[in-house]
């Protein structure tokens, strides 16, 4: 990290100069809010996720929002919060980069809020509640830096009504193999075949490694979850997502897997727009796309035979309570 | 290639730097510029590094170092422009504005120039926030890595429209950067709008003591940085367009497009580069003769294009 730049309002806070020290070397510039930098005009998505900047800020309310309505993995109280924006991976698919203009990192600095919030919905609620992390950042890709994730499952260990999904494609889990698991957590991978993710999700750990953070989640008793989102077209789509799911399941004991979602790839256009002026060479962003209930998408016909080519693969492997067609944009 | 356009206000501070890069005149009825080329090692700013190593004064780099530079096996050409601006933000925005107008080629503005700062004189320093005093409207450059600019101080450039002497050592005050800013950032993104500063006044030597000789040594102590911030420019993360850009426009000059037709055609270009790998051949294009039969042709053979992974 090259440059951080500081809101004022937490510049003196513990949590705040923790960070800080780990980069002593890193330009330091004092900001009165993260907004007059993030997505402020003039700014390129692209060029800054060469050379990405940290921010460090407060969030003020609107912490901890309610979840788009098929956004679930069985639950009726699903809700989601992001204590950072973007991601230090660069997958080619992802709607953050039509969503910001800027690809520099916002860390919110005040985990205690987030947990307040959450604490207050849990408590508001009869039936349990969901909280999905991860939806505007990696769960875990920067925990060795933030310690977000150690301290949120600090607080859900005391709320057994309150279920924490942490999405992610990182193998950073020290914080979690090295305390004992917690029954309301899930911790969800997104998984695609290993081409795929060479090609189109650039600075992601491989399958391969994925696959071992799984293994050794689930051997040491934590609920894991498989996220196959987004499903991507190709020539031999069937190839190898057959090859996936048999890499997943042959390292994995799939009766202990909580839950598995498929995901088509779905893109509000405005952002699409965006993402194809940044990346016009993308092969995945040129291929033939159509307008659908104001996302665009691959045309319905490849999507259902898609959706369903994965569906019977999965069936040989898990059971239908196992199984939600979440979905959402990538 | 590349171009990249400094900016100065005074002819003082404008002097070093047209002797250094060897710029020539550059006839325009109202503005004062001046161009020239530089070659630059490519992409790796840190093998930049060994070409200046004994460059310890500016006054003393010379052309030979930089056609030191020009001899590196790898290289890149970059246009480099100079704006004499005048004093001021008005001055600056407009005649910013006119340049960018009248040479659309540039993708990168560095202003250049004397600051009030409670730092030492003759320090050289990069802007990380332009701020205009008068409307409190800032706004952030995205800087390289400290490292690629010789660990450069940055501070705040807060533009005035007067004099200020309330020196701090976290502010540097000048007359231009905002004016530069506000019209540069309608064409270029803040990757590309950088400000370098050089301490001309602080409590121990008043404004009133600058001469046109301390502004001229001062701009040429901070060409140093100034070539290494040039080199850190991210020009290489932007995608490549010119030759879907150049297959258009041939295909343009023999067959009418309209306005629609011509987005509607580069976008097409570019998707049969990603999807297949190339472009389609200019004869071929040229053979359907009108603007909605090449549309129909392309459409059809991306209809067919499949990503194999």
């Amino acid at each position: 990290m090259d440059t951080i730049y500081i809101e004022k309002e937490v510049i003196s806070l513990p949590r705040t100069q923790a960070i800080l020290g780990k980069y002593p070397n890193a330009r330091h510039v004092p900001i009165t809010r993260y907004t007059d930098i993030f997505n402020a005009p003039a700014q390129n998505f692209r060029v800054q996720k060469n050379n990405p900047a940290l921010i460090l800020a407060k969030k003020h309310g609107n912490l901890v929002l309610p979840t788009p309505p098929d956004y679930h993995i069985g639950g009726h109280n699903n809700y989601y919060f992001s204590h950072m924006l973007n991601c230090i991976y660069d997958c080619r698919y992802c709607f953050l980069q039509g969503m910001y203009r800027s690809a520099n990192y916002v860390v919110f600095i005040n985990y205690d809020d987030f947990f307040k919030d959450i604490a207050t919905i849990t408590n508001n609620n009869t039936e349990p509640s969901w909280f999905f992390s991860g939806y505007d950042c990696d769960s875990l890709a920067l925990e060795p830096m933030t310690h977000f994730i150690e301290q949120c499952l600090d607080t859900f260990d005391n709320m057994p009504k309150a279920w924490l999904e942490i999405r992610t494609k990182s193998t950073q889990i020290r914080n979690l193999t090295s305390r004992t698991p917690i029954d309301n957590c899930v911790v969800a991978y997104s998984l695609s075949p290993e081409n795929i993710a060479k090609k189109e999700e650039h600075k992601t750990p491989s399958l391969t490694k994925r696959i071992s953070a799984l293994k050794s989640l689930q051997d040491q008793g934590w609920k894991i979850g498989l996220r196959f989102d987004p499903l991507l077209k190709a020539q031999n789509f069937e190839q190898l997502y057959s090859e996936l799911f048999e890499q997943v399941f042959s390292a994995i004991d799939a009766s202990l897997v909580h839950s598995v979602s498929l995901g088509p790839f779905r893109l509000p256009k405005p952002f699409f727009k965006k993402m194809i002026r940044l990346y016009p060479e993308s092969a995945l962003l040129s291929a033939n796309m159509s307008m659908r209930d104001n996302m665009l998408s691959y045309d319905e016909k490849t999507e259902t035979s898609m959706l369903h080519f994965c569906e019977s693969q999965l069936k040989d492997h898990i059971q239908p309570e196992q199984y939600f067609p979440c979905v959402s944009v990538s | 290639m590349p171009a990249i356009c400094l900016i100065t206000a005074l002819p003082s501070e404008a002097r070093p730097l047209i002797e250094h890069f060897r710029l020539g005149a550059l006839r325009h009825k109202h503005l004062r510029l001046y161009q020239g080329t530089l070659t630059w090692p490519c992409s790796n700013q840190a093998s930049a590094k060994p070409t200046r190593t004994k460059q310890t004064n500016a006054n003393q780099t010379s052309a030979n170092q930089i056609s030191k530079i020009q001899k590196s096996a790898t290289s890149k050409e970059v246009t480099l422009y100079l704006l004499q601006c005048g004093v001021g933000k008005l001055n600056a925005a407009a005649n910013t504005g006119a340049m960018l107008e009248f040479l659309p080629s540039v993708n990168a503005v560095i202003n250049l120039g004397i600051a009030g700062s409670d730092r030492p004189l003759g320090q050289t320093l990069i802007a990380h926030c332009l701020q205009e005093k008068a409307s409190s409207q800032q706004w952030y450059p995205h800087l390289p890595s400290p490292k690629h600019i010789d660990n450069t101080v940055s501070v705040k450039v807060q533009t005035v429209d007067t004099p200020a002497y309330n020196y701090t050592d976290d502010i540097a005050f000048d007359m231009e950067a905002s004016g530069i800013v506000t019209a540069a950032a309608k064409v270029l993104d803040l990757a590309f709008i950088h400000s370098i500063k050089v301490v001309s006044d602080n409590h121990d030597s008043a404004i009133e003591r600058i001469t046109s000789k301390s502004i001229g040594t001062q701009l040429a102590n901070c060409i140093p940085v100034l070539n290494n911030l040039m080199a850190a420019l991210p020009f290489d993360t932007l995608p490549s367009l010119a030759d879907a850009e150049e297959l258009s426009r041939a295909i343009q000059s023999r067959i009418h497009f309209s306005i629609t037709e011509q987005h509607g055609l580069s976008q097409l270009l570019l998707r049969h580069k990603a999807l297949l790998g190339e472009l389609p051949g200019e004869t071929c294009l040229l053979k359907l003769a009108t603007a909605k039969s090449i549309r129909q042709h392309l459409t059809g053979k991306l209809e067919l294009a499949s990503i194999s992974y």
